[in-house]
């Protein structure tokens, strides 16, 4: 993959995004990514994190303490979750995710806090030109349930008195991690 | 029909925010350009959607779905019952669903010992208080935190302050805690996706995942009209739905789920007389239909009345014509009274359903396969018929004193059973003399010397034997611009009628109108309503050449001046302006339906120079609406109260309008209410200021 978005791409996904109610942070290499989620929780003192099988993948060797995903109760528990997307929208500051297996789109949704990791050559102008790659995963036959989710800011819900309140039954943090440089 | 002053209250302060996002949200893409797209891909779609369905089906099936087709409500809730006990799930997590209301889902589980559980913060609310949704996006809208806190104390056996961040915590504790016991989960769908199997679920909390992933049987209660060929078109769908919904460009959670992951998933596809829906090539369109509420957040009524008011399950317009065929004609007999014929709604519907338009259809539906309202069918037989009835109805009136026209031109109040009628505004008399009778005495004598050639005018009822003023200010206003001016004597249009849904009497009166219009000559109207019957309704209900060569003759006044008399126009005011600020109210139809809004406000702009003031909220109805202040006098007033309110606040000293039905409703209003403001049909305020020369 290319590691060249085009500073505009980034920086409309950026602004987009940060008006969907997310947090944006930008890395220059995935090791800074990993250093970045190590100190997040210690600041916020997180012990219990969980990370997707995919954003494992991404980040190597995470010294992070991991929780058990077989089993859906301790899902619930954790602080944090610690997922990487596939793609992102520029137009509307959304992550897209490809999920191999259901119990990860829960990594993103249980947990109060998600980090959501994000290279930056994967951002795309608009939701349209991953038609081919959407309907690709979809299409899927060998594996059961392909499922896309796409993911624009934090819950939300309007639901009383039309006041927004963030983090009703998902989380009430989504942090950007952005790595711009290419995967060495 | 009651209003509620809090309903009211909530909806008035959601759309305020609401108009300016969802404006903000179509900014960068062009609105009438997609809605069309969609309209279009949505509507082939509904032509092929037997064909489409099994796509989905077999694609679905090849996931691993089970896909069941539920012909009513009752076969799709005896269908998801099986599906408990055949799972031995005892409770049901709902994420929200408007076909799950459409079946009546709730009251049948719990009639069967199954227990519904609602997931969506309004929803869950909603659930606790024993009542309905009273909008489809914002089903809890009628509530106060402070009755939210209490109905979750009432719940939780604890006080729960009335804190908003509280209240959500509670939700979201309660759900988790319940949640991964969960048996079964139930959500709907968006749309479905025919060439890859795959649902579409556009959500903004997160339950939709929850119930959709956790719990091992997953049931997506749908319906049948919403396969879409391609995901291209649901990615269309995508663009317009939140946008059109929230003002949002996209919801927090979109998801496509293509058969199931470790559970058991039922997808099961309601029909209940959707395909007889289908098979009505005028009615069809209903179900492009993507249930975004856009079209309530623009109605006039819906805004005073709610859910609660204004719905048998779906709500308003567009619920009606739903109700119609899912529940049944007689169930949308009421709800189809309660519609303006404003046309609003048809402005922002994402799917170009033409709303208004068929709730007039459905009326003439309900007409011919119910019965008719008695006293409506009198009272058009008299109006229609015969025009010359009216004159000497009005003739007698005068001679007993029936009903006497004061000098300002009011009537009398009018006797005790009738006040409802005219206690908030001041109802005109009928004029001494006819539009036409004076039209006679004061033009045809001087005989004719305009060069420009031949114009006719067609007054319609209102100026014919209330406003006479107006018709002949407009007169004098062509004339000076060197139109020689002749009217088209025929009665009514037959407007009234054909929007009662009476379209023998409308067609009756509609091929008088025509025979008498006979020429090449342009036709100048100043009701934008008799307008609407001369370019659409009148064709539609006679359809044909000579139909559509009358319509292409009609010009409203003042889109005939502003746009071909602009210069003349401009040489004839010789720089002369009102006096005092002057304000704009929209007409429904002028602005609406023929689309000539702009022209209208660009000539009262070219009158009042500097001192034109908009009028907040100019473009929602001021609640004349022909018949509906009738049948409707309380809606009517709170209508007209919002109206009179924003012309107070505005600080105007005129009021200019475009139609003799908002004159008859805003000067009565202002009479009544003693407001020292002048209103005036747009013509009269030119033919003042032309008049000035002579």
């Amino acid at each position: 993959m290319s590691g060249n978005p085009g500073p505009e791409l980034l920086e409309q996904f950026s602004s987009r995004a940060a008006a969907m109610g997310a947090e944006l942070v930008v890395v220059p290499r995935l090791a800074e990514a990993s250093a970045f989620i190590e100190s997040f929780c210690t600041k916020q003192s997180l012990k219990k994190v969980l990370i997707s099988p995919q954003a494992r993948k991404l980040l190597g060797g995470s010294k992070l303490p991991l929780l058990d995903t077989e089993n859906l109760k301790n899902l619930d528990e954790a602080e944090l979750g610690i997922v990487a997307a596939d793609y992102g929208i520029a137009e509307t500051g959304t992550l897209v995710h490809f999920h191999e297996h259901d119990l990860e789109k829960l990594v993103g949704v249980l947990p109060l806090t998600c980090i959501s990791v994000l290279e930056a050559g994967k951002i795309v102008r608009s939701l349209e030109e991953l038609v081919p790659e959407i309907n690709e995963q979809l299409g899927r036959t060998g594996l059961p349930g392909p499922q896309v989710s796409l993911v624009s800011g934090p819950s939300r819900t309007a639901d009383i008195e039309c006041r927004l309140c963030i983090g009703v039954h998902g989380p009430a943090r989504l942090v950007i991690l952005v790595v711009e440089g290419a995967r060495e | 029909m009651r209003i509620d002053s809090r309903v009211r209250a909530a909806l008035q302060g959601f759309t305020a925010n609401y108009y300016v996002n969802r404006a903000k949200s179509f900014q960068e893409c062009d609105f009438e350009k997609l809605r069309e797209q969609f309209a279009q891909v949505r509507g082939r779609a509904l032509e092929r959607n037997s064909e489409l369905l099994d796509q989905f089906q077999k694609n679905a099936e090849a996931h691993g779905s089970r896909v069941l087709r539920a012909r009513d409500g009752d076969e799709a809730n005896n269908m998801i019952l099986d599906i408990m006990k055949k799972h031995g799930a005892k409770k049901l997590f709902k994420s929200k669903s408007m076909v799950s209301e459409e079946t009546r889902l709730n009251e049948f589980l719990l009639a069967h010992g199954i227990e519904p559980r609602e997931t969506d913060l309004g929803e869950w609310i909603v659930q606790l208080r024993s009542e309905r949704p009273t909008h489809m996006v914002l089903p809890a809208i009628h509530l106060t935190r402070r009755e939210v806190a209490e109905v979750f104390s009432a719940r939780l056996g604890r006080e729960v302050p009335s804190e908003l961040a509280s209240l959500v915590q509670v939700a979201r504790e309660e759900l988790r805690r319940e949640i991964f016991e969960a048996e079964a989960g139930l959500t709907g769908a968006n749309a479905l996706v025919a060439e890859n199997g795959a649902m579409m679920m556009i959500t903004n909390e997160g339950n939709g995942r929850l119930v959709s992933t956790v719990p091992p049987v997953h049931i997506v209660l749908t319906s049948i009209e919403k396969v879409l060929p391609t995901m291209n078109d649901a990615l269309l769908m995508l663009r317009l739905l939140p946008r059109s919904a929230t003002g949002q460009t996209i919801t927090s959670y979109v998801s496509f789920l293509a058969g199931p992951h470790r559970q058991s998933q039922y997808i099961i596809l309601l029909d209940n007389h959707r395909s007889e829906l289908l098979a009505e090539p005028v009615f069809r369109q209903v179900l492009r239909c993507v249930k975004c509420s856009a079209c309530l957040n623009f109605c006039p009524v819906y805004l005073l009345l709610g859910g609660a008011g204004y719905a048998h399950i779906y709500m308003g317009g567009i619920g009606t014509l739903l109700t119609a065929w899912l529940h049944g004609l007689r169930e949308s007999r009421e709800m189809a009274n309660l519609c303006l014929g404003c046309h609003r709604c048809e402005q922002v519907c994402p799917a170009k359903i033409k709303i208004a338009d068929l709730v007039i259809d459905l009326r003439q539906r309900l007409n011919q396969e119910l019965d008719k309202p008695a006293l409506k069918s009198i009272a058009f037989d008299v109006l229609i018929s015969e025009p010359q009835r009216l004159e000497r109805i009005f003739a007698v009136s005068h001679s007993t004193a029936l009903i006497s026209r004061s000098r300002d031109g009011f009537a009398r109040k009018l006797p005790r059973p009738f006040r409802r009628y005219d206690h908030f505004r001041s109802l005109p008399g009928p004029s001494a003399k006819s539009f036409s009778r004076v039209f006679g005495e004061e033009f045809s004598a001087a005989g004719q010397k305009g060069d420009r050639g031949m114009l006719k005018i067609y007054a319609g009822c209102l100026v014919e034997h209330f406003y006479p003023e107006t018709g002949i200010a407009s007169a004098k206003v062509l004339r000076k611009l060197g139109w020689q001016v002749e009217i088209i004597e025929a009665g009514c249009c037959g407007f009234p009628a054909a929007a009662s849904g009476f379209s023998d009497a409308a067609k009756k009166a509609f091929a008088r109108l025509m025979e008498n219009a006979a020429g090449d000559e342009s036709i100048i109207t100043f009701c934008p309503t008799c307008t609407t019957m001369l370019t659409h309704l009148g064709p539609k209900l006679l359809p044909g050449g000579e139909a559509e060569a009358l319509a292409k003759r009609v010009f409203p006044f003042s889109r005939f001046i502003f746009e071909r008399e602009h210069e003349a126009l401009k040489q004839l005011l010789e720089g002369r302006k009102l006096d005092g600020k002057t304000t704009w109210h929209d007409s429904c139809h002028q602005k609406y339906m023929l689309q000539a809004g702009e022209a209208s406000r660009g000539l009262l702009k070219m009158l009042a120079g500097g001192d034109f003031v908009e009028l907040p909220g100019a473009d929602s109805c001021c609640g004349f609406a022909g018949t509906f202040s009738l049948d409707h006098p309380e809606i009517s007033e709170a209508l007209l109260a919002e109206k009179l309110e924003a012309i107070r606040k505005s600080g105007a000293q005129t009021v200019a309008v475009d139609c003799p039905g908002c004159l008859l409703q805003i000067r009565g209003g202002c009479h009544r209410q003693k407001l020292k403001v002048r209103v005036r049909h747009i013509a009269e305020l030119a033919a003042e200021l032309c008049a000035e020369k002579d």
